[in-house]
């Protein structure tokens, strides 16, 4: 069952529309994240989502309930929902008790020490919002949200305005409450690190629409085509060729290998860690030299130039151990198959 | 619709409510416009020129023209000079000084221009009059061009100093640029005011239009309107000016650099002295020589023949009725113009907001002859009434009220709404819980704001007030004109103290500390930093004097 479902939902503000017949079904208990460009209508799905904004037309639905068929709506209010904006937007003039008890009926105070103790804030109750740091402001805003038990949690770019370090922490805490709660939630983000690390499911959006969903290993490692493939990370595309059932590359760094597709012009999509460098000529290595390194410290990020009389580069991920240097002559080759797509 | 649903419409309900209210706040406050406009046509082309094309009615323009442009330069001078000394140097005790240079403008210019009279009355009332509105305006320019100063960068300072320009030369050329738009500003909001003074000139025997309105409004009424018409084109012609003045948006913010580590040393210690030494002459000849004035002359205590129409307890009573009812009547009127404008932008919201500024460029004796001509004509129950000064009040004092509540409104983030809503609770819930609290601040400095100003309003009280009831300000008048300086001190005493609590609420309010890293919601963000309450009215008259989009 979903818990969510938007049904060819369509917004438009002024003259631009923002939502484009989108289609997306957010399974119970689960946490999806809408990946996209800034301006790709991320935010606005989620305003409509919890009824701060109305569809121009399609539907929304939570759980078993219509919240919003493009004519009538129901207000936030009486949506159950929790929402977690950027920058937690915590009442100024409340302490921390009482901006997470702000949605909680006088009976059911006794709610705010639990979430106090589940999202370790129990140094913090008295404190005003001003108070605190980002990473604790945060983690306020999502226990307010959570206390009056919403069925779903929708969070907007929760941990852009923190630092990198502070953001990793942060998504594994948020991550492991939401599971504890068994909440459904709907992450926004344009991060696709946090994407991946957080969701079991993204849903890639571009221009108002959805334009891939999936596992985030899948999304990730079989995108179905090169806009996908470039969204979630570094994508190296060669051409390729299948002839009677064998697939050979333009550049010769894949071992002979037979697949199961008709014969024609393929493009073949290899991540950086699908490469690997040797500084020894072996069988299925291209010659390549090396153009560029970017150090990382566990990995280093090496980008050659094919020594084939052709423009072609490869971005390799390399161990942060090898010792390569710029110009150097490298031998190139693939260790996995990536993805195929006709051309 | 059942509760909890709603239709969908391009307009919602509350935008629709608080479009009308907004249109009717506006249609109350340009009608004195439009009553002038309908008054002078009554009145007929014929009569209107016999008062116009005479020697009497060109030497007025011609007093009226020279003072503003006097006025003009100096505030200009004196308010620049003071800020860019404060802002860009090393001033000991700056901030405190930022505070005692602004006082001048709470003096009511009346008891400034009757101090100055009644020591010297032989000062050539070209002068007097000159000194007086300078000292009372220079904190309009002064206020404006310090906050443009703070936002600009001094990076850019040091870069033309770094290129080898002199100090003066970085100051045309670097410099002035980004602060000319709120020396535009302040010198507008100078002109206004010293175009529609009356008890200054008054005082110190100087004839300008509005004081000769004021004359002719007690016997020929439709002369008084004829002499309107060249002083509403004067406040036009101000504004059209200030309007072509071009303004640029720095493209980058500064980052604000605190304390004087970052400021360049105002050379040497004697500059520096007399540097503090000139602000405290300043301040000296623009509030403490007219209170010490007064004191002095309520210690002569010569006995006034005159009986007081209103004790100085019924007076104080009086005053505080006009100027609480005013102030509650400009909170309640301004609220659905800012939430309008702050929640709906739109041509329409824009266009509301920007005609409620239209008194702001009206002298308030010729708000006061439209009142009268309107309740005369129209409203007669209300002539002669207290209301109609509350009316008057509320119609020349709205934007300092509406600047207020605007800037609260404005800065209180959206999402605050949303997150209560999205916690299950209603809009009642909401506004009490989280709305008040937060604007709550920004209403009660727009009440001093309102207050403050109401207490030292002379010209439409004197105009409009019922016969037999008298203000603070119309009692020390009162006295005033007849020489009995010793009776009329009090009164003004009690004015200038009346100043102080609101003044402390308002200082209080501009510099309290922002409560969250919301970047929504900094003080700082406000059009409204620091005790600068005028800044955000030139900000705002800024805003009115743009042509709209």
């Amino acid at each position: 069952m979903s818990a969510i479902a938007a049904l060819g939902a369509c917004k438009t503000y002024g003259t631009t529309p923002v939502l484009t017949d989108l289609n997306l079904r957010v399974p119970a208990g689960s946490v999806t994240a809408v990946l996209g460009p800034s301006g790709s209508g991320k935010t606005t799905l989620l305003r409509c989502i919890a009824g701060f904004e109305r569809l121009d037309a399609g539907s929304i639905t939570i759980g078993t309930t219509v919240v919003d068929d493009g004519r009538t709506t129901i207000h936030a209010q009486r949506r159950g929902i929790g929402y977690v904006p950027q920058n937690g937007a915590l009442f100024p003039h409340l302490r921390v008790r009482a901006n997470i008890g702000f949605g909680l009926r006088r009976s059911e105070r006794t709610r705010i020490g639990e979430l106090v103790e589940m999202l370790d804030l129990q140094s913090l109750e008295h404190r005003f919002p001003h108070e605190l740091s980002g990473g604790q402001q945060q983690r306020v805003a999502l226990a307010r949200a959570l206390a009056p038990r919403p069925s779903v949690v929708l969070l907007d770019e929760p941990f852009s305005s923190l630092d990198a370090g502070l953001r990793a922490s942060l998504r594994w805490q948020v991550a492991q409450v939401l599971r504890n709660v068994r909440t459904t939630a709907i992450l926004v983000t344009h991060d696709r690190e946090e994407a991946l690390a957080m969701a079991d499911q993204i849903a890639l959006l571009r221009d108002g629409r959805i334009a891939a969903i999936g596992r985030p290993r899948d999304l990730y490692n079989a995108p179905a085509d090169e806009p996908t493939a470039r969204f979630l990370g570094t994508a190296n595309l060669l051409s390729a060729k299948v002839i009677a059932g064998q697939l050979y590359c333009r550049v010769p760094i894949l071992q002979r290998r037979v697949v199961d597709l008709p014969d024609g012009a393929y493009t073949l999509m290899l991540r950086p860690e699908h490469l690997a460098i040797t500084t020894q000529p072996g069988d299925n290595a291209a010659r390549a030299i090396v153009a560029a390194i970017t150090y990382q410290g566990s990995t280093s990020e090496v980008r050659l130039r094919i020594d084939d009389g052709t423009p072609t580069q490869l971005v390799v991920e390399a161990p942060g151990h090898d010792e390569l240097t710029l110009g150097q002559r490298v031998w190139v080759r693939a260790t996995r198959l990536g993805v195929v797509w006709p051309e | 619709m059942n509760a909890g649903h709603s239709t969908h419409s391009a307009w919602p309900p509350n935008r629709i409510v608080l479009t009308v209210l907004g249109g009717c706040v506006a249609l109350c406050l340009t009608a004195p416009i439009a009553v002038l406009v309908v008054d002078a046509h009554d009145a007929g082309w014929p009569e209107i020129r016999t008062v116009l094309f005479r020697q009497r009615s060109y030497d007025l323009i011609a007093n009226t023209i020279t003072l503003t442009a006097l006025v003009c330069i100096a505030a200009a001078l004196v308010g620049t000079a003071a800020a860019w000394c404060l802002e860009r140097s090393a001033v000991p005790f700056a901030r405190l000084w930022t505070g005692v240079l602004i006082l001048p403008m709470a003096m009511p210019d009346f008891v400034v221009g009757f101090a100055w009279h009644s020591l010297w009355p032989t000062m050539p009332p070209l002068v007097a009059a000159a000194t007086i509105m300078t000292l009372s305006t220079y904190p309009l320019v002064f206020l404006p061009v310090a906050a443009a100063l703070r936002r600009c960068d001094p990076a850019l300072e040091d870069v033309a100093r770094g290129l080898g320009t002199g100090p003066m030369a970085t100051f045309v050329r670097v410099t002035l640029p980004s602060i000319r738009g709120a020396i535009g500003g302040g010198v507008l909001l100078a002109a206004l005011v010293v175009i529609s003074e009356y008890g200054a000139f008054e005082a110190v025997r100087f004839h300008t239009l509005t004081t000769e309105i004021f004359t002719e409004f007690q016997f020929e009424p439709r002369a008084a309107a004829a002499l309107s018409i060249p002083l509403v084109l004067l406040g036009l012609v101000a504004i059209g000016i200030d309007a072509a003045i071009p303004r640029r948006q720095s493209g980058f913010r500064a980052q604000a650099r605190t304390g004087a580590a970052g400021r360049p040393s105002l050379g040497t210690r004697a500059v520096r002295t007399l540097t503090m030494l000139a602000f405290a002459a300043t301040v000296t000849a623009g509030v403490l020589f007219p209170v010490g004035v007064l004191f002095y002359w309520m210690h002569q205590s010569r006995r006034s023949t005159l009986p007081a129409v209103a004790s100085l307890a019924t007076a104080t009573e009086t005053t505080f009725a006009y100027s609480a009812l005013s102030s509650a009547a400009v909170l309640l009127l301004a609220t659905p113009v800012a939430y309008l404008s702050v929640h709906y932008p739109s041509r329409i919201s824009l266009a509301l907001q920007k005609s409620t500024f239209v008194p702001r460029a009206v002298p308030g004796v010729i708000v006061a002859v439209t009142l009268v001509y309107l309740s005369i004509n129209y409203l007669y129950p209300l002539y002669e009434t207290s209301w109609l000064v509350i009316a008057a009040y509320a119609v020349l004092f709205f934007p300092l009220g509406l600047v207020c509540v605007h800037a609260s409104v404005g800065a209180l983030p959206r999402e605050f709404g949303e997150i209560a809503r999205s916690l299950r609770r209603g809009r009642v819930y909401t506004f009490l819980a989280v709305t008040l609290p937060l604007i709550g601040p920004g209403l009660v400095a727009g009440f001093c704001l309102v207050f403050i100003t109401a207490t030292t309003e002379l010209t439409s009280t004197l105009m409009l007030a019922p016969a037999g009831v008298k203000t603070l300000a119309t009692q020390f008048w009162a006295f005033q004109t007849e020489s009995s300086y010793g009776a009329a001190a009090p009164y003004a005493l009690v004015i200038v103290a009346v100043a102080v609590l609101p003044g402390a609420l308002l200082g209080v309010w501009f510099d309290r500390r922002p409560r969250t890293s919301h970047p929504g919601w900094r003080t700082g963000d406000l059009p409204i930093a620091a005790p600068q309450a005028t800044t955000s009215v030139a900000a705002a008259s800024d805003r009115f004097a743009e042509p709209m989009p």
